[in-house]
């Protein structure tokens, strides 16, 4: 895995190279260009805001349901973007793969690199609808870099383990979005987590997506947290399977261009 | 003697052949379901003798500081495994490896450009696929536009471009990779003739300021003109290794080894009544030993064995050389040599000697006929056999070509022309 990691750092320019090229092509051919990275967060808060926060009511506390669920949403859209585009990013790329050396697990990171730039814009308009309702950032929003790098971790970690796997089983591809779908419905995203209680409680516990999406909404929008631990199992969590992604991934990169 | 820039020792590639094997790419849920319902057969069948293919088998060889080695034989040889493996695209089975500089491997033209993106951005994006630094990309990115010659069009998307002008930019990043080792496979193929020399050129280059170059390429006028010594691979195993004339010749020697042609086969397509059919047919050389090749200029026979179902007159038999592009160029037959002939009931041999042979280089398709007196068809077979014939490197060197599809020998005079009275 050292290995791996140094092939990794020895080619840093073209990993570079990799998300700048995504980043260009991203947007090509759309109107409104990079102003997707915000309009995607913001259209799922429109849709949820209608069925949770005006048809079903669903109790947000103190804080406006709009801003609840895009707080959420924001790590939700980068997971979940990353997840699909990290996981196929082998496949798509087997022109490369079958004609080029360089470590192959740049694809699955520059997936996962790309979406940060997203995140960051996103994370700009948070800012601006927070103002707009009212909501003053405290010094707490100095750690939101801390949910930031684990869901990192988690989406590609994630990445690399589904990319080596859908080489052999195209079936990934199906499988990833309804995963994905589940892990919305399924974390407190679009509900706060005191909606999962009594036999459901587990869930809350262990899925490390819930602890990070409940931090980053803590932190930004300032209410803080005073019990670190299921942030702290949500950081061995993704630390273990990004490092294990890694792993499996140097260890079956040898035999990638025969079996895709 | 300084240690060798590519050092290859016993290496050996297999793949497994999978025939709906436990192996055999298929979907989970396929391979979830054998598990689950046949769990001891699934076992049983993992550890049974997997079906291997050997892409190659125990290749060694080496190259030295500024050689340009041409790696040739047979399409599927192993040339491009080679190659894929010294570039660490895929791995060896068995063997080593040892690499005493950087490696830039040249498998393709423009591998990874982006159709979105434009020409200038493709440099960079290209340049760092091939293992190029920014900066080195930086300092080369004159020259490179130079070389591509495509100075207007830098900022146009390169899906708007031509397929010449995608490969010049393609080879003109490559041309400037600065690797101590390239390895490059028959990118040649491809582009004008012009610009095809020039690339050449450049390889030339490339390895008199001292770089070492293993090259593939199935285009032996250029192996020759380009490379001093020369690896031939037929069937996963290294053949022939040295002076690159001398292994083409070899190359060409095994092009052109063959048993025979079997006729009775059921997929062969004939027409007529089968009362006389053709059974087998061979093209035979010196001492009548069996060829699928001719070399240009080389006598050769060719053998025919018949089977007369019941005795037959027969008034036409013979052969038909027709092109690729199906003109009939030849046509010989027995009635050439002898009057009609009446064959009983058996099997009887025939053979006709070709001298002089007057193909030129070429592939040509042979047809069979055999009719009876009353022109009733007995048996036809439209395309019995291809035959290739290959350049005489003895003769007249490989680059040396006559015009034409047929040569024969010629008698030219010239007299002072008497003066005028």
């Amino acid at each position: 895995m050292r290995s791996e990691l140094r092939e990794v750092w020895s080619y840093r320019e073209l990993l570079f190279f990799l998300v700048w090229k995504d980043l260009k092509i991203r947007y090509k051919q759309t109107a409104v260009g990079a102003a997707w990275a915000v309009l995607q967060p913001l259209i799922a808060m429109c849709i949820f805001w209608f069925i949770f926060g005006l048809v079903l009511e669903i109790d947000t506390g103190d804080v406006p349901y709009p801003i609840f669920a895009y707080s959420g949403l924001v790590v939700w859209t980068y997971f979940s973007v990353t997840l699909n585009q990290a996981s196929s990013s082998l496949v798509s790329n087997q022109g490369l793969l079958t004609k080029v050396y360089f470590p192959r697990s740049l694809l699955p990171l520059a997936a996962s690199m790309t979406g940060l730039l997203d995140y960051l814009i996103a994370s700009a308009m948070m800012l601006v609808l927070m103002l707009i309702f009212g909501i003053m950032p405290t010094p707490w929003l100095l750690l939101a870099f801390i949910p930031l790098v684990l869901v990192f971790l988690l989406a590609s970690g994630l990445g690399l383990w589904l990319s080596t796997v859908s080489t052999k089983y195209r079936d990934v591809r199906f499988l990833v979005p309804f995963f994905v779908q589940l892990l919305l419905f399924v974390t407190p995203i679009i509900y706060p987590p005191s909606y999962l209680t009594g036999n459901l409680a587990w869930i809350n516990t262990v899925n490390p997506l819930a602890a990070i999406i409940n931090a980053q909404r803590a932190f930004v929008l300032g209410t803080g947290i005073t019990d670190w631990a299921p942030l702290g199992y949500a950081a061995v969590v993704s630390i273990l399977i990004f490092l294990g992604g890694l792993v499996y991934f140097s260890h079956y990169e040898r035999r990638l261009a025969d079996v895709i | 003697m300084p240690a060798p820039m590519i050092e290859v020792k016993g290496l050996s590639k297999s793949y497994i052949i999978g025939h709906g094997g436990p192996h055999a790419y298929k979907r989970l849920s396929e391979s979830m379901t054998s598990w689950l319902s046949h769990p001891i057969r699934t076992a049983r069948e993992l550890r049974k003798e997997k079906e291997l293919f050997w892409a190659l088998r125990e290749v060694t060889f080496q190259v030295r500081k500024g050689e340009i080695v041409g790696l040739i034989g047979k399409n599927g040889a192993g040339k491009s495994t080679v190659l894929k493996i010294i570039s660490r695209i895929t791995y060896p089975t068995e063997g080593q490896i040892k690499l005493r500089g950087r490696v830039g491997s040249l498998l393709e033209v423009g591998t990874g450009f982006h159709p979105e993106l434009s020409g200038r951005e493709n440099i960079y994006m290209n340049g760092a696929i091939l293992g190029m630094r920014k900066a080195e990309i930086e300092s080369n990115f004159d020259n490179i536009v130079k070389f591509a010659e495509m100075e207007k069009f830098l900022d146009t998307p390169v899906k708007r471009y031509s397929s010449g002008m995608y490969v010049r930019l393609g080879f003109a990043v490559a041309a400037h990779l600065q690797p101590e080792i390239l390895l490059v496979d028959e990118v040649l193929a491809v582009g004008d003739a012009q610009f095809q020399k020039k690339c050449l050129g450049k390889i030339q280059d490339v390895s008199q300021s001292g770089k070492t170059v293993l090259f593939v390429s199935h285009n032996m006028p250029v192996v020759e003109g380009l490379c001093e010594r020369a690896l031939l691979i037929d069937e996963g195993r290294l053949k022939a290794e040295g002076d690159a004339r001398d292994v083409i010749s070899e190359y060409l020697r095994i092009l052109s080894l063959f048993k025979g042609s079997d006729l009775e086969d059921q997929s062969i397509k004939r027409s007529g009544s089968g009362q006389v059919r053709f059974t087998r047919m061979e093209v035979l050389g010196q001492e009548d030993k069996p060829l699928t090749s001719v070399m240009e200029g080389v006598p050769f026979k060719i053998s025919l064995r018949l089977r007369v179902e019941s005795s037959s007159e027969v008034k036409e038999l013979g052969i038909t050389f027709v092109d690729r592009l199906g003109r009939n160029v030849l046509t010989t037959s027995l009635g050439d040599c002898l009057p009609t002939s009446k064959l009983d009931r058996g099997e009887h041999d025939l053979s006709v000697l070709i001298n002089p042979n007057p193909f030129m280089r070429g592939s040509f398709t042979l047809r069979l006929f055999c009719r009876g007196p009353e022109f009733q068809e007995y048996d036809t077979i439209d395309y019995a056999y291809n035959i290739n014939v290959v350049p005489n490197l003895d003769a007249d060197g490989i680059m040396g070509r006559k015009k034409g599809v047929v040569h024969i020998p010629f008698e030219w005079t010239m007299d002072r022309a008497p003066p005028k009275g």
